[in-house]
């Protein structure tokens, strides 16, 4: 492994030096143009569609690294021509600009030398001062600037006054997005790295260069038309310091072959006017004629022709090794995009779809030995917390849990070779678990072996309903109908129940398949009655309804539904809260008891509701209420044993606000809910109780459609009843389309 | 010398989440079809990760196996020469007639691992250890490629890590990785990638370089992160819009679409946060809680969103219209005369009408006032995305779930809150530092070094936040 063949997909810090594999072959304009392509982006909500590009630019050059890829995508993007224009501009305007400010710089330069010769007398003090000393503080001033300024724009004062004014024209000439965009790039451009420092330098340097060239016209002009006398006069400055100054200043002008003025031409400067007027000689006049144009040269205009050069090589180079930002958010969405687009998903030959599923109805064998107990396997199931086999109230035949090859062959052959033939075979396998062929295959042979009914029951649905919510549940069951199909079982033989939360119905069930028949449900109607019952509790509410008044309701519906009451009895009280019946509750253990069977109640409810804070608080007041009634119909001595209502109100309250989430409202922190919580409440229970005996994934079937699309009105005192009379209306609705036509 | 292509077939029983390990690993939400059913990958499909332009990992997805009891059953049956070892076994099988029928599913998976250099074993980490699982290990075994067992769904309550990894080290399986698809761990996938180095020295560098890829990948897309939650609240920070204080209609609307505008902004955030972190694509759209088709549920202005995050409102008893808005009046040139928040929705009424001496004077002076958001909206604007942007740096690509942000506001505390909202007041007032384009043709976007310098160092701030583990 070589470092340049793997470079990884990063931007290179931009503090150090950018990796050489970057970018190969991408121009700073190249990149300028995608920054203002990505500027363009930030300001729309859109994207712009270049899912073909990406595609094409792949193709052209696999190799591509990510900046490549994006400068490449920038030039053909169906905007990139109007921005290119846009950039063009941006540029045509800041050269404009800065030739502006030449111009007048090269004005002023030439006032301010004009300024300095009046009456054929020149001032040696505005000369040196005027002419040589702003600019040469102006440049310290650069040169602190370039030294400890900050990244960005900035070095040169001028420079900054020019950019801005070329920024302020900017923004005033255009507005399409596309200018918009090349003068935001610009500027980001500018403002990343040196460029920008370098760039204002450059303008800088050019501006006083051009300033100095003014001056030397000036002066030139100047000293050829007229004659000057210089002079300086001074309050301060002795003789000697005088003299000092001067001919320090000569040393430069001097050394490039200039003519200075001596020591005495020197002193002739300090005399007045009437006194020197005389001995002005023309070589005097050359001498500082000549040391004033060369200073000007010397000092002003080449140090700011070599610094503008150099500012102009600076920006070049700041400019080459300028790299696009790939950590900004626009180019890091582009890469990612990017990435997609280059992500070939590809199929290998010669697969034949669809093969597979081979039913396994295959015939069976002509059982005539007589009929036994019948069998129950677990297959691929944990021993259930009940024990294995389940106990159904009369002898069955063991066949054990089975799992794997040696286990099936064990259970084939006991099929194959017992005396009696089971009078009927029931497998036991994992809700849970997906179905897969295997499963289907062991089936298949088990059933191959024997003449009598073979059913599938799946249990663990409370396990499952742990992790997926009740939609998928039910697909879990309808892909094991169809496993059962094709093992051979006929679609009705198989049956949710889970062994290990056997309930008085579920048993009865099971008891039925063990005989070898469907089993048929009959429960008796009793919603009518229950509603009436609500319908009268509700009247007799005001406002908030306590919970002392909302376990009157629970219990009283529960006395209609006595006829079922050990099925549900055991869906709604922990076993534990009962245990303690006839002691004193511990109001900590009683608040987990609530909290479980209302966690019980809302993992039944089907998705469409679960969404709903209404009906999770709906369903946790059906379950911890439930659970609370379902103890003291089991023992009305546990009542007076209850801990105090306010205990239990805290306790359901904490229960209504986990199961309803945020949305809840304050008042169920306290002891009672409100009249709808407390309504839709006794209605879920109602339901759930005429529904006892069903398979969970019927349950939430008919809970969904019964309550799925109820109008998210409020039901109130008013329209209890009719509320209620809807309710029943789409039950109805509900269980015929559940039975099917 | 180029990296050599490591080709890797993902392999296990049916709904295991193969196609969402690989969805995972490409960062992919659109490849192949994920579902809770069995059986939902009947062909195989490959994709490559390239890192720079050069492949470096391949992989395939594969039908599960879902019969191999009955296949190793088969493969015995072939053991008719007893010097055959298990690639021979393996060989016959595919050259058989079963191969092409009963077996199809299973052949396609077994022929792709043949092509491979090594494979993946996916394993539901939920499910209790089976015979069907061992004697896939050991039909995979016969294929003498290198294998490793990928425990899925490790997060999960009900995982049974134990029993896995005890059942695999009796089947000499050590080079365990627990990697779960929904979940996405930082260091998951870097143990995935050693794992498969320990038994693959071959593609060793191949594999470091894809983990010194993701890492670096990893820290790009936090900086990103930071950087446009950065971006965005500069820029709704530094806005404000100028209105008539003495027209009543103006300002009511202009409140509106100073609101509009900043929803707006806030909701381009959010849409680069999922296109950073790869779920940005079309067909990917969670339902969510917090989120709905990508927005956040709770509007930015209501005193819920604020209650929500624990956040008071900033200056006062700023109510109704002007929830999460303040006022500046301004004096000429913009020199203000500071935030006057409470005035409420009737600004106009209120500086018209005020019984305030030289009223007169105020009113010729204050003809408009300049109308911003509060500091409880920039408080709630990072609250909120925080809280995202760490959704989705945790998140799975395989995740079909909506984006739960589980602990609302646990990505910053209140006083780091405080403490951005208050950097960011140095952007209040400067409309030009502002992205926010007002109107069809706004004036150009000029970057401000100052600007850019603020945006900086609150990325800064915000990237440890994003990134802090739960």
């Amino acid at each position: 492994m070589t470092e340049s063949v793997y470079h990884p997909h990063m931007a290179p810090p931009q503090e150090s030096a950018p990796a050489l594999a970057h970018g190969r072959g991408v121009r700073f304009s190249d990149r300028l143009l995608a920054e203002a392509v990505r500027a363009y982006e930030s300001s729309t909500a859109e994207p712009l569609d270049d899912r073909a590009v990406l595609v094409a630019i792949r193709a052209d050059d696999p190799t591509a690294d990510p900046e490549q890829r994006i400068a490449l995508r920038a030039a053909r993007v169906e905007i990139a021509d109007d921005i290119t224009d846009a950039l063009g501009q941006v540029r045509t305007v800041a050269g404009w600009t800065v030739f502006g400010a030449t111009i007048l710089a090269l004005i002023a330069g030439g006032i301010a030398a004009r300024s300095a010769l009046q009456d054929q007398t020149a001032n040696v003090f505005g000369l040196v001062a005027g002419l040589l000393g702003v600019q040469t503080i102006m440049l310290g001033i650069w040169i602190v600037l370039m030294v400890v300024g900050r990244r960005g724009i900035g070095g040169g004062l001028l420079g900054v006054v020019v950019l801005n004014a070329a920024r302020w024209l900017l923004r005033r000439i255009g507005r399409g997005r596309a200018h918009v965009a090349a003068v935001e790039a610009a500027g980001v451009v500018a403002g990343r790295g040196v460029i920008g420092k370098w760039f204002v330098s450059t303008v800088s340097h050019m501006v006083w260069a051009s300033a100095n060239v003014g001056m030397l016209i000036v002066l030139a002009a100047s000293f050829i038309g007229e004659g000057y006398r210089f002079r300086w006069d001074s309050t301060w400055l002795s003789e000697p310091a005088y003299e000092r100054l001067i001919e320090t200043i000569s040393i430069i002008p001097q050394s490039v072959g200039f003519q200075t003025p001596n020591a005495e031409q020197i002193a002739m400067s300090r005399r007045s006017h009437t006194e020197a007027a005389g001995e002005w000689s023309q070589r005097s006049r050359r001498a500082w004629s000549w040391l004033f144009f060369g200073s000007i040269l010397m000092y002003g205009l080449v140090p700011r022709t070599v610094l503008l050069l150099l500012s102009a090589a600076m920006r070049r180079r700041a400019q080459a090794a300028y790299r696009l930002d790939l950590a900004h958010p626009g180019f890091a969405r582009l890469c990612a995009r990017m990435e997609a687009a280059g992500r070939s998903s590809h199929e290998p030959a010669s697969h034949d779809k669809g093969a597979g599923l081979a039913p396994h109805d295959l015939p069976r064998r002509d059982d005539t030995r007589p009929i036994g107990p019948p069998a129950f396997i677990g297959l691929e199931i944990r021993s259930p917390r009940t024990g294995w086999p389940p106990d159904i109230g009369r002898a069955v035949t063991d066949l054990g849990l089975v799992d794997g090859r040696d286990d099936r062959d064990r259970v084939v052959g006991a099929l194959r070779g017992g005396e009696s033939q089971p009078s009927a075979l029931v497998v036991v396998c994992p809700l849970p678990a997906s179905p897969d062929r295997g499963i289907a295959r062991a089936i298949a042979d088990f059933r191959r072996e024997i003449g009598s009914p073979v059913f599938v029951v799946l249990t663990g649905g409370a396990e499952l309903a742990k992790r997926a919510p009740a939609d998928m549940i039910a697909r879990r069951v309808e892909d094991w109908r169809a496993l059962a199909v094709q093992s051979g079982v006929p679609s009705g033989h198989l049956l949710e129940i889970d062994i290990d939360h056997l309930t008085h119905g579920t048993r009865a069930m099971l008891a039925a398949v063990a005989e070898g028949r469907v089993p048929e449900r009959t429960a008796e109607r009793r919603l009518e009655a229950a509603f009436s019952v609500i319908g009268e509790h509700a009247e007799r509410w005001t406002g908030l309804v306590t919970i002392e008044e909302q376990f009157a309701l629970h219990r009283a519906i529960g006395e209609k539904y006595e006829h079922t009451r050990t099925e549900w009895l055991k869906s709604f009280s922990g076993s534990s809260l009962r245990v303690a019946a006839g002691g004193v509750f511990d109001s900590d253990r009683v608040k987990d008891c609530l909290m479980e069977a209302a966690d019980r109640v809302t993992r039944l409810l089907p998705d469409a509701l679960r969404i709903n804070p209404r009906w999770m608080a709906a369903g946790a007041v059906a379950g911890a209420l439930g659970c609370l009634s379902a103890t003291v119909l089991i023992s009305p001595v546990a009542i007076g044993a209850l801990p105090a209502w306010s205990v239990l109100g805290g306790a359901i309250g904490a229960v209504v606000r986990r199961a309803s989430g945020s949305a809840s409202k304050p008042e169920s922190a306290t002891d009672h809910v409100s009249f709808e919580d407390a309504l839709r409440g006794a209605t879920l229970f109602t339901l759930l109780l005429e529904l006892q005996g069903r398979e969970q994934a019927s349950i939430s079937r008919v809970l969904e459609w019964t309550l799925g699309e109820m109008d998210d009105d409020a039901p109130t005192l008013e329209t209890t009843r009719s509320w209620l009379d809807d309710v029943r209306h789409r039950f109805d609705l509900a269980l015929a389309a559940e039975h099917g036509p | 010398m180029t990296l050599p292509l490591l080709k890797v077939a993902v392999v296990g029983h049916t709904n295991v989440g193969k196609t969402s390990l690989l969805r995972t690993l490409l960062r992919d939400t659109t490849f192949g079809e994920i579902s809770d059913r069995p059986g939902t990958t009947r062909a195989v499909c490959g994709a490559t990760i390239e890192v720079n332009a050069h492949p470096l990992l391949q992989l395939f997805d594969t039908p599960g196996l879902e019969d191999s009891i009955g296949l190793l059953e088969e493969l015995e049956a072939h053991r008719a020469d007893h010097r055959a070892d298990g690639l021979d076994l393996v060989d016959s099988f595919l050259d058989g007639t079963l191969a092409g029928a009963r077996f199809a599913q299973e052949a396609k998976t077994l022929r792709q691992v043949l092509d491979c250099d090594a494979a993946l074993y996916v394993i539901d980490a939920r499910e209790q250890v089976l015979a069907k699982y061992r004697d896939e290990l050991r039909i995979l075994g016969y294929c003498a490629k290198p294998v490793v067992p990928v425990l899925n769904f490790v997060a999960s309550e009900e995982a049974i890590i134990e029993d896995w990894r005890d059942q695999l080290a009796r089947v000499s399986m050590h080079a365990v990785a627990e990697f779960d698809t929904v979940v996405l761990e930082s260091q998951g996938e870097t143990r995935l990638y050693e794992k498969m180095q320990s038994l693959l020295d071959r593609f060793r560098p191949t594999l470091e370089a894809l983990i010194v890829h993701r890492r670096e990948e990893r820290n790009l897309c936090s900086r990103a992160s930071a950087r446009s939650i950065s971006e965005m609240l500069v820029d709704v920070a530094a806005f404000s819009m100028s209105v008539d204080a003495r027209d009543q209609d103006a300002t009511t609307a202009a409140i509106e679409s100073l609101r509009n505008l900043v929803r707006g902004r806030e909701q381009r955030c959010i849409q680069e946060l999922l296109e950073l972190h790869r779920f940005g694509s079309d067909e990917y759209q969670p339902l969510d809680l917090p989120i709905e088709a990508g927005r956040w549920s709770v509007d930015l202005f209501s005193p819920e969103a604020l209650q929500t995050y624990g956040i008071g409102g900033g200056g006062g008893a700023a109510a109704g219209a002007m929830v999460g808005l303040t006022v500046d009046v301004v004096f000429f040139a913009g020199l203000s005369l500071g935030a006057a928040t409470a005035i409420g929705a009737a600004i106009g009424a209120a500086i018209g009408a005020g019984r305030l001496p030289g009223r007169k004077l105020l009113e010729k002076v204050t003809r408009r006032v300049d109308l911003r958001v509060e500091d409880s909206t920039c408080q709630l604007l990072i609250a909120r995305e925080i809280d995202l942007a760490r959704a989705l740096f945790n998140r799975g690509h395989a995740s079909v779930d909506p984006i739960r942000v589980a602990d609302r506001a646990a990505g910053s505390a209140p006083s780091e809150r405080k403490a951005l909202a208050r950097s960011l007041r140095r952007a209040a007032g400067k409309r030009r530092w502002s992205r926010i384009a007002e109107g069809p043709s706004p004036a150009p976007f000029v970057p401000d070094p100052a600007r850019e310098r603020l945006a900086d160092r609150i990325a800064e701030e915000l990237e440890p936040l994003i990134r802090r583990e739960s």
